[in-house]
């Protein structure tokens, strides 16, 4: 049975977490929200995801992964870091519609192989 | 097809479970609110969401930003450049995300998620010039899933 719709314009809480309720509206939940986010293994693979399929080792450090549901444009914004090393840092190397690609660099600029992570920010296709 | 067209549901209690079809679209249960997107492409809510964020000032220097955040119980500076920032709720496994950004400084750092556990994540903030560890401000933001 295929999934009904609910529209509705205002999320209220009750304030579980900490007594306070809130009110948002929903553009806010739709567009603030990660559409895909990844911790990328060294051989650009996933230690865990979201709207995220295959991964590709580009090289040293350099890393894409492509998405299960592409995003409708290449100008979402991508904030990446990389994990568990002292003084490197990733970029996000470039943003296609289908994949998001991340380099890991050291403070010396150096290509280097280790973890990092991206979140996606942007509209789905 | 019929309508309903109204400004609030309010449950019976606090466990209450909206279901369209056999699928609850809003409940208690994990990963139970999908969404359309801005396209044809379904995105779930909960896995989207930032589970946990922090303007901090832990690690000192800067007083020009007013510290907020969610879902973090504390933070403890680690020493010289280094803050454990510790999750009121924890995550599920390792595999989340974690996004530093050094503040209120005009020099440029390297930022690392240096050393994780599901109950807390710990930062390391650099000089790019030197590679040497630094104590600043940051603002940090998580995804992943929640225990």
């Amino acid at each position: 049975m295929a999934n009904g719709t609910i529209a509705f314009d205002t999320l209220s809480t009750s304030g579980q977490i900490d007594g306070t309720a809130r009110s948002i509206d929903t553009d806010y939940l739709l567009m603030g929200s990660s559409k895909s986010w990844a911790l990328n293994a060294v051989d650009a693979s996933s230690d865990d995801s979201f709207n995220a399929s295959s991964g590709t080792d580009n090289g040293t450090g350099d890393y894409s992964k492509a998405f299960s549901n592409n995003m409708i444009n290449a100008n979402y914004s991508a904030p990446s870091t990389c994990c568990e090393d002292a003084s490197n840092f990733a970029i996000n190397k470039a943003r296609a519609t289908s994949s998001v690609r991340t380099m890991n660099i050291t403070h010396a600029n150096a290509a280097s192989d280790k973890k990092n992570t991206y979140s996606v920010f942007g509209e789905l296709a | 097809m019929s309508t309903v067209i109204l400004d609030t549901i309010t449950g019976k209690s606090t466990a209450t479970t909206i279901t369209i079809g056999s699928t609850p679209v809003v409940s208690a249960s994990a990963n139970s609110m999908t969404i359309r997107g801005e396209g044809s492409a379904q995105t779930s809510i909960q896995q989207g969401l930032c589970k946990a964020w922090t303007m901090s000032e832990t690690l000192a220097g800067s007083t020009t930003a007013v510290p907020d955040s969610l879902n973090v119980s504390s933070e403890t500076d680690n020493g010289t450049g280094s803050c454990v920032v510790n999750f009121a709720n924890d995550y599920a496994n390792l595999g989340y995300t974690s996004h530093t950004t050094a503040a209120n400084n005009g020099d440029v750092f390297n930022t690392t998620k240096h050393a994780s556990t599901v109950g807390s994540d710990t930062t390391y903030l650099f000089r790019q010039s030197t590679g040497a560890v630094v104590d600043n401000a940051f603002s940090m933001t998580t995804h992943g899933d929640l225990a």
